[in-house]
């Protein structure tokens, strides 16, 4: 059974404690997480630091987890962010 | 909508604003500097520039960046003492100021930008750059900021060569009073990416395990590597805002280093090497220099950074508008509530006629609350009439000057961008067909320069936007001739002065052919006229031959709610405008006379009024009522005109939301609008300008009735 957590379009800094709230309650489940990022049109940088401390967390607890459909938009304000290198890291689904 | 899709609609606002700001300072410097206000000008005139280059930048406009940053270093050399801002100086900055606006323009509706203003070569000129620059060159070319030198030997000519790119190592670590203040790295990274090739590091290895992950914290840190040529005040700029909080490091592979002040407001302190400067021949500049005061070149540049935390946000206007749709929802469910109430007794239901009042009280604190955000000053409608002003005198060759009275009146956001296309039609015209020639107002004793004034001011509960000249003044006689063979007045026919001016408001009534002080006064304004009439108002027009004119516009301070006196005539019910209420009351008799050719007027404290039978003015009921048995409401309208309305019962007193009914239905002369009741009926909203002038023609066709 997996647990589906989709990023909203845009992910503000207030968006960001619910992101955070939704992925530990995913973390807490056994199942494959998968994180839709289909509609992501705007990162802001406390987004990033909740999907990076995410992926810190399911990588370390050897938690399943993949990204789903990674938007244009949030592929290239990651390569902005200076993230590509880690996004090419992890497992994603197009 | 993307977020950077809204970010550029945010800079293009912002844009509007600053240009604004840039063009009043600007404007202020041709005026003599009594109070020592050039120097608030200029300084307000450099910060314009300076964000506009900013927030370009950010967006990769190459020549919005270049042209603001050219005006943004003639404005430093004057607030360095090095220019003094004469007439040629201010128009050529008034012509950037223009040059940026076009840019603006361009960029926000996704078209090619002008390639290469001409008035880029004019501040080149100014500054003495111009051999160094290459007619569009690219943003990663734009030129340093050139350093006019203290000495007052000339100095060699300006090297021709590019000074060599160089590659800068930022180090940005924002932190946690960074993000809560609201910045966002990737703003930075995208101004920088936007100034030449850049590389990007991000170390995320302070990011703590989920659970652990405060979200006020910063965890990242970056290294940027940017190879470039630009100036580094320019390198430097992205960092404007957050460098207070958290001044990143920038060095070149020259050993250069950018500095911030950790005290100050992101005060760029020092380059350890000097920067690539163009040194420049003071000679060229057509403005007078003065040497013996310049300063000697000091190593801290003044560095525009934030001024002060901006005590305001900017909101979406969708958002505002859904507001203030729901404030009005809720006034007309305050409305059926009360009229729900009025069966009940009072004393039965205490707390309920308490609710229902402090549900009317707090419902119009909100809804005054809601039209305040929407308010604006209608300077923004102002911010382009300069221009125009300027350039339509030039194109036909006269001397025109524009007076701005009352920008800061402030009105609803709606009503200010409805204003902006009557008000550019007006000035046209009244340069156009106003304002003589410089030969014919010396012929006939005026100055040379003709003046064309606009002025906004509230007057009772709306707003009136004037546009006058002093010009040559409407031709009467010339409208009338023209109407007649129109065939839109009979041969014979005595109209008034308002009347014959309403004519010019007729769809293809003006055309060339009349004669010249008047000639195309009326082309396309019929469209002004329906521009207006859409934002629920209307143009009166005063002229005096020889002296000039005034187009007055009517506006209400909003579009959404007023305050209403509803009137009962007939089976109908209508809504008068409070602010037009001067006083009701049952007429003797002896006080209601007649005049010929005028229907019955009301005699009031020995004032003639006339009187309008709202009944039967609006087909409600055939014969006239007797006023004396009726009430009658006295209204002044807002260019002072009276009129006594004959209404059955006056029933009471609400705030009404106001639909449009030029969108969903037509213009009806005498009506400004519609409602909805607490009933869910539909009432009128009465115009008493226009009903006073559809009495006066109404009088004129049927005769003289007695009744009205």
């Amino acid at each position: 059974m997996s647990t589906r957590v989709e990023l909203p379009a845009l992910l503000t800094p207030g968006d960001a404690v619910m992101l955070r709230n939704s992925l530990l309650a995913a973390l807490a489940t056994s199942g494959r997480i998968e994180v839709d990022a289909s509609a992501v049109q705007h990162l802001s940088v406390q987004g990033v630091q909740v999907l990076l401390s995410f992926v810190a967390s399911a990588t370390a607890t050897a938690h399943p987890w993949v990204l789903k459909a990674p938007s244009e938009d949030l592929v290239a304000q990651l390569e902005s962010y200076g993230l590509f290198p880690q996004l090419m890291t992890w497992p994603v689904e197009v | 909508m993307s977020e950077l899709d809204r970010l550029r609609r945010t800079f293009f606002d912002e844009c509007e604003e600053l240009l604004a700001s840039l063009q009043d300072s600007v404007t202020a410097l041709a005026s003599p500097d009594t109070g020592g206000q050039h120097a608030a000008a200029v300084a307000a005139a450099f910060r314009a520039a300076h964000s506009i280059k900013g927030g370009a930048g950010a967006f990769g406009s190459g020549i919005l960046v270049e042209v603001a940053h050219l005006t943004e270093t003639v404005l430093d050399a004057i607030r360095a003492g090095r220019m003094t801002p004469s007439g040629p100086l201010v128009e050529t900055l008034l012509r950037a100021g223009d040059a940026l606006a076009d840019c603006v323009s361009a960029d926000r509706d996704g078209v090619p930008p002008p390639e290469n203003p001409p008035v880029l070569a004019e501040l080149r000129r100014l500054l003495g750059t111009e051999a160094s620059a290459s007619p569009t060159p690219p943003l990663e070319a734009l030129p340093d900021f050139p350093v006019i030198r203290a000495d007052t030997a000339p100095a060699p000519p300006a090297p021709p060569a590019a000074p060599p790119p160089r590659v800068w190592t930022i180090d940005f670590a924002p932190n946690a009073k960074a993000l809560a203040a609201g910045h966002q790295p990737l703003l930075v990274l995208r101004a920088l990416k936007a100034l030449g090739p850049l590389q990007t590091v991000c170390d995320s290895s302070h990011i703590p395990p989920l659970d652990a992950l405060e979200l006020t914290e910063s965890y990242l840190r970056w290294t940027l590597s940017l190879t470039t040529d630009i100036a580094p005040e320019v390198v430097a700029e992205p960092f404007a805002f957050v460098a207070p909080l958290c001044p990143p490091q920038i060095t070149a592979n020259d050993g250069s280093r950018i500095g911030f002040d950790p005290l100050g407001v992101g005060s760029l302190l020092t380059t350890d090497s000097p920067a690539p400067v163009q040194e420049v021949d003071p000679t060229p500049l057509p403005e007078p220099v003065s040497p013996e005061t310049d300063p000697p070149l000091d190593p801290v540049r003044p560095w525009a950074g934030p001024q002060q935390a901006a005590a305001s946000i900017r909101v979406d206007v969708e958002r505002i508008d859904r507001l203030v749709n729901m404030v009005g929802e809720l006034v007309i469910t305050q409305a059926m509530l009360a009229q729900q109430a009025q069966g009940l007794a009072e004393d039965r239901f205490p707390m309920l006629f308490q609710g229902l009042e402090d549900l009317a009280s707090h419902t119009r604190e909100l809804q005054e609350s809601v039209m305040a955000i929407r308010a604006q000053p209608v300077k923004s409608a102002f911010a382009r009439l300069p221009r125009l002003v300027r350039e339509t005198a030039q194109a036909l060759g006269k001397r025109a000057r524009l007076t701005l009275i009352g920008e800061e009146t402030e009105v609803d956001k709606s009503v200010v961008e409805g204003l902006s296309d009557p008000l550019m039609h007006l000035i046209r015209n009244a340069i156009d067909h106003g304002i003589e020639t410089p030969e014919e107002r010396r012929a006939a004793g005026k100055p040379e320069d003709g003046t064309i004034t606009v002025l906004a001011e509230h007057r009772s509960g709306r707003i009136v936007i004037q546009v006058s000249d002093d010009g040559a003044g409407i031709n009467l006689a010339a409208i009338k001739r023209k109407a007649i063979e129109q065939g839109l007045l009979p041969k014979g026919a005595d109209p008034s002065d308002d009347e014959l001016y309403d004519l010019m408001f007729h769809p293809g009534f003006s055309t060339a052919e009349l004669i010249s002080n008047i000639s195309g006064r009326g082309v396309g304004m019929d469209v002004v006229r329906a521009n207006v009439n859409a934002l629920g108002g209307r143009i009166l027009v005063r002229s005096y031959k020889g002296r000039g004119t005034a187009f007055a516009l009517t506006l209400p301070l909003t579009l959404a709610v007023m305050d209403g006196m509803l009137l009962q005539a007939g089976e109908e019910t209508y809504v008068l405008p409070i602010a037009n209420i001067l006083e009701s009351l049952q007429p003797a008799a002896d006080a209601i006379h007649h005049l010929v050719g005028r229907g019955p007027v009301l005699s009031v404290r020995g004032q003639y009024t006339p009187m309008v039978d709202l009944a039967r003015m609006f087909g409600h009921r055939p014969d006239p009522c007797d006023p004396t048995r009726a009430l009658v409401v006295l209204c002044e309208a807002e260019d002072g005109g009276k009129v006594a309305l004959v209404v059955d019962s006056l029933i009471g007193q609400q705030q009404v939301v106001i639909k449009s009914l030029e969108r969903n239905y037509g213009h009806c002369e005498g009506i400004s609008a519609a409602t909805i009741l607490g009933d869910g009926r539909v009432a009128l909203i009465l115009d008493v300008a226009g009903l006073r002038l559809l009495a006066a023609r109404r009088h004129r066709r049927e005769g003289d009735d007695p009744h009205g």
